[in-house]
């Protein structure tokens, strides 16, 4: 009798133990059990913090995917925020990771990521990727355009994954279709002239439109730094390398980058081009002018080269009458060498950052997979963006195809047109090396051609060539 | 007897455990229950309990981040425009982080950004906390007796990205003996800004200690709370007449409405339907706003249905912003296409209507067999170089024709094209400084005797 009644007290025991960890009570015993699966969703409350720069219009895409993801998860709480741009993000996540803040998700470029990995705090991917009950299926990873995946791996160990692609960009060239129609005008797709008739190239193309409008700046480019790095990789010359030694790092004060350099400084000196920092603001404000000076003249631009994804800042305002001022073309950027094409890889990535709790990881895991391989969130985040999707599904969808049908020269096909043109070049896309460091590179890089083309004409070549040196040395001099 | 029933009361109490045990560990291997639609709804569109009502006062314990740094007093009594630095006095609030200043020195306007913050927005589209943000900033310099404006960089007055707006730190006093207050790091230190490539600028460090104390202190836009000011309730479904008959009721509300758009103007539409009982057309002017799939639904001769929130501001009057779009899965508040090339024709109204009835404002309007008596054109540097206001008399009624930069054959059209003339127009009756006006958009809606 002792016996059974001992037997049945054990039964009851035991029912009750698990109708308690089945209440959501949290108990001990269950976080022991969810620690020793160290990768389950978890059903208890949880709060994931994601940092983005998402504007309104994006954030009402991500909610509402939100929204959608509590509909399976209603026990993990997206609390996502805009902290300014990607740079305020970087800065913030630094700031937050002393003090043990860090949120769970964040908006990343490569050279972030390399400088929160000093800090250990970022979480390899991999392990959730690869994990057999909440991983990726192999479908679901080579849905993934293979190029955007492969730069979460780029960080030194290629078995890690420390990113996985949001959305991505790239540069393009936009022109004035209507007046390089009017003036018989070629499209140029390189940068230096051959001889005195290669009309494709840049170099002749600006020169013609300095002649016919001589007020105009025919050529304006957004990101120095962009066009320094792509110009290295176009022309294969160093520009960094991921080691060891800090000195070894940066290797872009080298004869072959002054010698690009002094190319664009003539034309920058002849009037035939300027950047956003000679400029003081986006060129493509320049490009889109449509408004006389003081002096009744109006300044603009012919060609302006910038991301993709601003398209619509690229295409003038309908004027009241219901006209356009002119019609918007786009075609990749010009290069050094047609048999080594090269555009920048440009557009947010996602990390995950260590938390104190592991269920907060094990539940942003499970928000990340949510979105990022959902096609309907991609195909809709980039209508409303302008940045592509990273899934190639996507592309598949009927309102995407729709969408992408209706690529026009105006204000409501141009970013239809961009999408396709970006996509067109998929096979050019390139990233750097991101090291810890490698943001002071493209900071440097970028300042040292603004500082190079725009010096004035008495600063001699060794005036010049110590720019480069003086670049170098503050990239080694900021991470010693 | 009493073990057999212990024994009994004890199965019993085992078996109900077992399996209620059943029961609950199935649901525990599925994944969580879904919440349904109208669960989600409700828990997301609540108002808070102190809607309409924001009131902060920062807690005096805190440090006081905007006089941690210091203002170059030297040469704030130059042209802010030349030097980069200079005394202002406020022109226009617009926003938060955006002010417009009159320069003392040159006697013109400046349009300043507010370096290293960016605020919500709270005109042209409303976002949550946006409206606190613009009243702080008004409150706080509306009660300086000096404000200066400085550039990042010594003697260079730089602009944005848009190369209209010049990028400033914001220094005020409220008298002469106090010390000057760095308003942009005042708004970070109050919760009421996010950074904007803050740590990059002059005063960095200290702006980026001022928003992580925001932070850690969860002030206002990171308290976790909602923002009384902010409407967060689902939207009032309303006819434009319910709407243009009680702007003050609806303002700052979302609202839901149907109409057709007649023209697209200023990155906006102007839509109007037709009310029964009054057998008139209501008008209302929304604004688009910068979203990539605007342009694909905002078109002339659709009919729509739309979401948005209603706002009556100083800056652009009586409007409705903050519309969303999907061609996927669209939500109840993403627009909709209702219907496609509806046909578009004007009201024909009297000069006197124009004038005296003024629930016809933003309606399609044609007014017949006006006589230009005399023109205006504007002359500037913006888009409305080259517009003109006519003035015309209709049967003894003066009515004004305000036109857009008009253009024919790819030239901007002169006096000359009305000088004298007798013209019928079809146009959208609007207000200007209070005054009723015809506007007209292009050649093609006018009439030339």
């Amino acid at each position: 009798m002792k016996k059974i009644i001992a037997l049945l007290l054990l039964a009851f025991v035991l029912c009750s133990g698990l109708l308690t960890a089945c209440s959501g009570g949290g108990t001990s015993t269950d976080t022991n059990a969810t620690e020793a699966k160290s990768h389950t969703i978890p059903t208890e409350n949880v709060e994931v913090v994601f940092y983005h720069t998402m504007g309104k219009n994006l954030r009402d895409v991500l909610v509402k995917y939100i929204e959608a993801f509590n509909k399976t998860y209603p026990n993990i709480t997206i609390n996502e925020q805009s902290i300014g741009g990607y740079d305020d993000v970087r800065d913030q996540i630094i700031t937050e990771i002393q003090a043990g803040k860090q949120p769970a998700i964040a908006y990343c470029y490569p050279d972030h990521v390399a400088t929160y990995l000093k800090s250990k705090k970022v979480v390899d991917l991999a392990e959730y990727i690869n994990d057999k009950e909440i991983g990726l299926t192999e479908a679901q990873v080579k849905d993934f355009i293979a190029g955007y995946y492969s730069e979460g791996q780029q960080f030194g160990d290629t078995s890690k994954m420390y990113t996985l692609p949001f959305s991505k960009s790239t540069e393009v060239m936009y022109y004035n279709k209507t007046f390089f129609e009017q003036n018989s005008l070629k499209v140029p797709d390189h940068w230096f002239a051959a001889n005195d008739s290669d009309d494709t190239s840049m170099e002749y193309v600006i020169k013609k439109i300095k002649e016919i409008d001589p007020s105009s700046i025919p050529l304006g480019y957004d990101s120095e730094a962009n066009w320094f790095i792509t110009m290295t990789e176009q022309l294969k010359t160093p520009y960094t390398q991921a080691v060891d030694n800090v000195a070894d790092r940066f290797l872009f004060n080298n004869e072959q980058n002054m010698d690009f350099c002094n190319k664009f400084r003539t034309w920058c000196q002849n009037g035939y081009m300027t950047t956003q920092a000679i400029y003081g603001a986006y060129t493509s404000g320049l490009f889109t002018n449509n408004k006389a000076n003081d002096d009744g003249v109006i300044i603009r631009s012919y060609i302006s080269i910038g991301s993709s994804a601003g398209a619509t800042y690229q295409c003038p305002a309908k004027s009241d009458d219901g006209t356009y001022p002119f019609e918007v073309g786009i075609a990749s950027i010009p290069q050094a060498d047609q048999s080594n094409k090269k555009v920048i890889s440009q557009g947010p990535s996602l990390c995950m950052l260590k938390q104190k709790d592991s269920k907060v990881n094990d539940a942003a895991w499970a928000f990340m997979k949510f979105l990022l391989t959902s096609s309907e969130f991609q195909a809709e985040f980039s209508m409303a963006s302008g940045y592509v999707p990273v899934l190639k599904s996507a592309f598949e969808l009927e309102p995407y195809k729709e969408f992408l049908s209706g690529a026009n020269n105006n204000k409501d096909g141009i970013a239809a047109l961009s999408a396709k043109i970006c996509m067109e070049q998929e096979s050019a896309y390139f990233t750097s090396p991101a090291f810890v460091g490698s943001s002071d590179a493209r900071d440097e890089v970028g300042k040292l051609l603004v500082a190079y083309i725009s010096a004035a004409s008495t600063v001699s070549d060794a005036e010049l060539k110590q720019l480069f040196t003086d670049a170098y040395n503050r990239c080694i001099t900021l991470n010693q | 007897m009493k073990n057999k029933k212990f024994i009994k009361i004890l199965s019993l109490l085992t078996v109900v455990s077992v399996l209620l045990s059943a029961v609950l560990l199935s649901s525990c291997q599925k994944a969580p229950p879904a919440v349904t639609d109208a669960e989600t709804t409700s828990a997301g569109t609540d108002q808070p309990e102190d809607a309409g009502v924001w009131e902060y006062t920062r807690d005096p314990s805190l440090p006081d981040f905007a006089t941690r740094v210091k203002l170059n007093a030297s040469n704030i009594d130059g042209d802010f425009e030349k030097t980069g630095r200079g005394r202002v006095t406020v022109e226009q609030f617009i926003d938060g982080d955006t002010v417009h200043f009159w320069n003392n020195s040159k006697s013109s306007v400046i349009k300043a950004r507010f370096l290293a913050i960016d605020t919500p927005e709270s005109t042209g589209k409303v976002e949550p906390w946006g409206k606190p943000a613009s009243r702080y900033t008004k409150s706080k310099l509306e009660k300086a007796a000096e404000i200066v404006l400085e550039s990042s960089t010594e003697g260079v007055a730089e602009v944005d990205s848009t190369g209209e707006r010049y990028l400033c730190w914001v220094w005020y006093r409220n008298t002469g003996d106090d010390t000057w207050r760095n308003l942009n790091i005042e708004i970070l230190s109050d919760g009421l800004a996010m950074g904007k490539s803050t740590s990059s600028t002059l005063y960095g460090t200290v702006a980026m200690e001022a928003l992580t104390s925001a932070r850690n202190e969860k002030l206002n836009l990171y308290s976790g709370k909602k923002d009384p000011l902010f409407y967060y309730g689902s939207a009032v479904e309303l006819s434009i007449k319910s709407l243009v008959l009680n702007k003050s009721t609806y303002s700052g509300t979302k609202v839901r409405f149907e109409g057709v758009v007649t023209k697209e103007s200023g990155g906006g539409i102007y839509m109007e339907s037709f009310d029964e009982d009054t057998q008139q057309y209501y008008g209302v002017y929304v604004y688009g706003g910068f979203a990539a799939l605007a342009p694909k639904f905002l078109v002339p001769g659709y009919k729509l249905l739309l979401t948005g929130t209603a706002d009556d501001n100083e800056s652009f009057g009586f409007q409705v912003s903050g519309l969303s779009f999907s061609l996927i899965n669209p939500t109840d508040d993403d627009t909709k296409i209702l219907e496609k090339d509806v046909a578009v024709k004007p009201t024909l109204i009297s000069a006197k209507d124009l004038n005296e009835n003024e629930t016809l404002e933003n309606t399609f309007v044609r007014l017949e067999n006006l006589k230009v008596t005399s023109i205006y054109t504007t002359q500037s540097t913006t888009d409305s170089d080259g517009a003109m206001t006519l003035t015309c008399d209709a049967d003894g009624t003066t009515v004004t024709v305000r036109t857009v930069r008009l253009t024919q054959d790819g030239k901007t059209v002169t006096e000359e094209y009305f000088s004298g003339k007798t013209i019928s127009v079809n146009g959208i009756s609007t207000t200007y400084n209070g005054k009723p006006q015809l506007k007209l958009f292009t050649l093609a809606d006018c009439e030339v005797k």
